[in-house]
């Protein structure tokens, strides 16, 4: 019947609601308890955010405590995609704000990806812009960007980074695992549109910080080295050059300026070759800066004494090979040969040291393998090897050339001259600090061997002094201090061959001669017109030598040996003088005056008064006003307006460090733009959120 | 006021209090729910997080009163009325259609009213369809057997029913109005082979309607393997499995749901389930529906004892109205269903939907007072 009917179909109604319920009760079963443990996973690695945070990369001093390399705070922009609920937007608002393309924007916001950089390292204005835009699914974290506030200064040696902070070249590259310091990560759940959720879960690994590098150069040595290189090079219109400046007693590396150069804040606009460290990556024909090491060969191994003389008529004949000299130099005693770096002379020395002897003391000197400098990429020299070596190799070797040495190399064996006989390690690591500047490690810097007598290498310095005194290497004096070096020429090779018309003038000694402090190389590379080492690097040494000697506080020493025909004299106090009045002054003892700066007072002279000088020495008197800064001045910008960062880092580009006080903007600076100051100086600047504005 | 004929001998009885606490608890239940899973979305909108709350508690004093009102006032007193109960309510599926008289939210014209004080014309017809539902078929029950002069009217005012609320666009509640009435119908004692025929001819309308469009069909696919779309159509589901998943056995305790935090897209509508799952855990969950399956036998069995065809006819009809729902929203919410946008009776926030259910749980428990023993 009808009702029974009808109850029956509520039945299988309730029946089939029945079943529906309890398939939806295993399947809460099989999502709650089997498949809840992959889920909770997949659902925190979603609403987790890792945030990697970047260690502080460690800060390149110089041995001074002057930053050369640094690393700041700054933004970086990321975006995860699945946050992003406008993309079109978004795009919109970050492509204007950025600067970058709509497209290239909206392509990264559209990713199948968890996280996606949409710019890093943006200034802190630009950050706070898109900050308060507030895009969901667009965040923020702190990067360090790395700063080389003196840009070209040092910049091959010091090297670059990466975007991630990983060096990748020279000091960066080198250093780089103590630099670099060990990533930290902060993870923390949170909502779809990125804000951290109450009570989250929350991790934090905290970095571990990278450590500080204290350099044996001194930023001062190394401006001033680059101002004579680059000067040099302008007025021989040369390719390039190198300037080393060592100390020859332990092998501290004081300046390493090499040119062409870049900028390693923007080292993307040079070429590449520019940030090759040629110091040490590229070797040439030493030429007669090589002299020496045959010189201390042969009086070492006592083939050669000081008293034997020598005869150049000229040239001489070497087997096949007729090999000339610049001029016949005629009987010459073995300081004289040197003194006037004649070739004949050298190659009766080389002959007479003889294969054996040679080898054993360019092995010595270390010319068959890299000095072990603290930078990437050192080369070796390069010697005819000895079991293929014939006597016309020798004799050519004997004068420098067929061989090559890196520069580096042949400061080094100067070194070994200069200081009584050892081979030094040059290195541009002294030592390793922690943040707090505890010193971690101090870098050796001991003799690795002796490679000559004490004795041998006095009479060598004795020899060297010479050639700077009345040889080929005039142009090098110093007034007042005693200088001893070796000028060379050398044609270059190019692809093994000798390229006629392309030469390599350099000049490599020391100072003082007697108790040498500074060891000192110059090479100019290709210059036009004028190319012996003698003209075109001896000035550039005399120069570097003048003013890192005088920054050094060595003090000015008379002459080893008065010369009757040169008269001396002592240089009178002209501070506070009017400049013409000076000059008159000077020009009625027999000297001169040279002006520099637009002023018309003296403020500063050079040699100081009471110097003892040569009838004609150059005195240069420095006046007051519009002076360029001398080395280790520096002019204070203008800082007022800029942010704090901004501040610190246009402060930090001269070597000037900043004292701030309050937040916002500078309104304020002491002392003020323009003014000149010692570098390192600290400006102390006011800072004030404008709230007018 | 026509009684059934057995009223003499049944006497009014007490209303089936099991049926009746359970609805009680899934309403508790639902409240702290709405302000749980509402209070974000709520502290943003609305800048405290209690508006959600406030408006729910609102309907649900309503509907109690309706629901106690109906409890107390006997079914057939009103069913001489049910022919124009239902043509209004038919009226006003037109009426919310105009332009410029029903509102519009999310590109849905759904409401009639002012601002928040708005229903739904299309929950109301669930109820109303019912109803009508019940008094005709109990009247012709023999009539039922042919298929064009008995099923055939019905057929066709169920179909413009249905393409009403299909134009508002409210895909879900079609569905349960169409559900519901197949039921009915079904009780009512239509054949078995006609409701074959029947589903048998849905199945290319149900085709065009699924696979006509390419987003409809990835949408209605997507619950198969969320994971083909996890950003698009396979959103919601994944975040719906992330909260049970986050809950688990026990739950993160009231309060503590993540996903609520703008992963879910409806956390406190549609998607409530997956918010309680994660915070109460599978206790929770089963909970809820141990206590629809509660509704499901206490309401099936007062239809199975109701003195009359009408009532028989009505309850199952309430019943189904609530199962349905539950049993479909809670299969969504679990990636078993596809999406189909309806929400979780009793628990997900929606006045006019809240009312409709407290309604037809009152008929419900109005006709459990007349059972026969």
């Amino acid at each position: 019947m009808g009702a029974i009917l009808t109850r029956k179909r509520v039945g299988l109604v309730l029946l089939f609601s029945a079943v529906s319920f309890f398939l939806l009760l295993g399947r809460l079963v099989y999502v709650q308890f089997v498949w809840a443990p992959k889920l909770l996973e997949q659902a925190l690695d979603m609403r987790m955010q890792d945030i990697p945070i970047q260690p502080r990369r460690g800060v390149i001093y110089d041995r001074n405590g002057h930053e050369l390399a640094f690393s700041i705070d700054v933004e970086s922009v990321y975006a995860i995609p699945a946050q992003v609920k406008d993309p079109e937007k978004a795009a919109a608002i970050l492509s204007q704000i950025l600067g970058m393309k709509y497209e290239t924007v909206l392509n990264k916001l559209t990713r199948q990806s968890a996280f996606e950089w949409v710019k890093r390292k943006i200034p802190d204005d630009i950050a706070r812009k898109i900050k308060e835009q507030k895009i969901p699914g667009i965040g923020f974290t702190q990067e360090s960007m790395r700063v080389w506030p003196k840009g070209t200064l040092l910049a091959q040696v010091l090297g670059i980074v990466g975007i991630d902070n990983d060096g990748l070249e020279g000091l960066e590259y080198e250093y780089d695992r103590v630099l670099r310091g060990v990533q930290g990560r902060f993870t923390v759940e949170v909502d779809a549109i990125g804000e951290a959720l109450p009570q989250s879960q929350r991790g934090y690994i905290p970095p571990v910080q990278g450590k500080n590098l204290v350099l044996t150069v001194d930023e001062v040595i190394q401006f001033i080295a680059e101002r004579e290189l680059d000067k040099a090079i302008e007025k021989s219109k040369a390719k390039g050059g190198i300037v080393i400046a060592m100390d020859p007693r332990n092998g501290e590396i004081l300046a390493m300026a090499m040119r062409p150069t870049y900028d390693p804040n923007q080292y993307d606009r040079y070429p590449v070759e520019n940030r090759r460290i040629t110091a040490i990556t590229d070797s040439f024909p030493p030429g007669s800066t090589f002299k020496p090491i045959t010189a201390a060969a042969a009086l070492e191994s006592g083939a050669v004494s000081v008293k034997d003389t020598f005869f150049c008529p000229g040239s001489t004949r070497v087997g096949d090979e007729t090999l000339s000299c610049v001029t016949a130099h005629g009987s010459q005693t073995f300081y004289e040969v040197i003194e006037n770096s004649c070739n004949v002379g050298f190659i009766q020395i080389g002959l007479r040291t003889g294969v054996d002897n040679f080898y054993k003391y360019i092995d010595l000197f270390g010319v068959t393998s890299t000095t072990g400098i603290d930078l990437p990429g050192e080369v070796s020299g390069i010697v005819v090897p000895k079991n293929q070596v014939k006597t016309i190799d020798l004799a050519v070797m004997s004068f420098g050339q067929t061989l090559q040495m890196t520069p580096i190399q042949i400061i080094t064996s100067m070194s070994v001259i200069a200081n009584g006989g050892y081979l030094v390690v040059p290195h541009l690591v002294k030592e390793i600090t922690d943040v707090d500047g505890n010193v971690l490690e101090r870098k050796p810097s001991g003799p690795v061997r002796q490679v000559i007598s004490s004795k041998t290498s006095e009479e060598l310095r004795m020899a060297l002094e010479q050639v700077v005194a009345k040889g080929t290497g005039k142009a090098a004096y110093v007034p007042g201090y005693r200088l001893a070096g070796k000028t060379g020429t050398s044609n270059k090779v190019v692809d093994g061959k000798i390229a006629p018309g392309k030469y390599i003038a350099s000049f490599v000694g020391f100072a003082p001669a007697n108790d040498p402090r500074l060891a000192l190389l110059v090479m100019i590379d290709e210059p036009q017109g004028a190319y012996y080492g003698g003209v075109v690097a001896a000035p550039v040494f005399s120069a570097v030598m003048r003013d890192v000697l005088r920054y050094l506080e060595i003090p000015p020493q008379e002459e080893p040996e008065s010369d009757a025909s040169v008269e001396m004299c002592v240089v009178p106090n002209l501070v506070g003088k009017d400049v013409v009045a000076a000059q008159a002054e000077l020009h009625n003892l027999g000297l001169v005056g040279t002006k520099e700066g637009p002023g018309a007072t003296v403020v500063r002279q050079f040699p100081v008064a009471g110097a003892k000088v040569a009838r004609g020495t150059n005195v240069i008197l420095y006046t007051e006003g519009e002076q360029e800064p001398s080395a280790g001045e520096v002019r204070v910008p203008n800082i007022i307006g800029l942010g704090l960062t901004q501040a610190r880092l246009k402060l930090s580009e001269v070597g000037l460090s900043l004292s701030a006080q309050g937040s916002g903007f500078c309104v304020s600076q002491e002392p003020p733009a323009g003014s000149i100051v010692p570098k390192g100086t600290m400006v102390k600047a006011v800072f004030r959120m404008d709230v007018g504005q | 006021m026509k009684r059934p004929r057995s009223e003499g001998l049944i006497r009014r009885g007490k209303p089936d209090y099991i049926l009746f606490f359970a609805i009680l608890t899934l309403l508790g239940i639902g409240i702290i729910m709405v302000f749980s899973a509402s209070m974000v979305r709520s502290l943003k909108f609305y800048g405290h997080p209690y508006y959600f709350l406030m408006m729910q508690t609102i309907w649900a004093g309503l509907g109690l009163s309706v629901m106690f009102f109906l409890m107390n006032f006997d079914c057939w007193r009103y069913r001489p009325f049910v022919p124009y109960i239902y043509a209004l309510s038919m009226l006003l599926l037109v009426v919310v259609l105009i332009p410029g008289i029903g509102q519009v939210r999310n590109e849905a014209r759904r409401w009639l009213g002012v601002g928040s004080l708005s229903f739904q014309p299309a929950e109301l017809a669930k109820a109303t369809t019912v109803l009508f539902l019940a008094d005709s078929l109990s009247k012709r029950r023999e009539k039922l057997k042919n298929l064009v002069s008995g099923l055939g009217p019905y057929l066709v005012l169920l179909g413009i029913t249905f393409l009403l609320v299909l134009m508002e666009p409210d895909l879900g509640t079609a569905v349960a109005i169409a559900g519901c009435a197949v039921v009915v119908i079904f009780v009512a004692g239509a054949r078995m082979f006609h409701l074959g025929l029947l589903a048998a001819l849905s199945v290319p309308v149900l085709y065009w309607a699924i696979m006509g469009e390419d987003y409809r069909r990835r949408r209605f696919f997507a619950f198969l393997d969320p994971w083909k779309d996890p950003s698009g159509s396979g959103w919601q589901i994944i975040q719906a499995l992330y909260a049970l998943g986050t809950g688990g056995p026990f739950g993160t305790g009231i309060g503590y749901s993540r996903q609520k935090w703008f992963y879910l897209p409806e956390p406190y509508t549609d998607f409530i389930f997956a918010v309680l799952g994660e915070e109460m855990g599978f206790l929770g969950t089963s909970l809820v529906l141990l206590l629809f399956f509660t509704i499901a036998w206490r309401g099936y069995r007062t239809a199975m004892a109701a003195p009359d065809r009408f009532s028989c006819l009505l309850a199952t009809g309430m019943t189904t109205l609530i199962v349905l729902q539950a049993v479909v929203n809670i299969g969504v919410v679990t990636g078993s269903l596809p999406i189909t946008g309806i929400p979780l009776p009793f628990i997900s926030y929606g006045g006019s939907a809240l009312l409709t259910n407290l309604m037809a749980s009152g008929i419900l428990l109005n006709i459990s007072r007349y059972a026969v023993r």
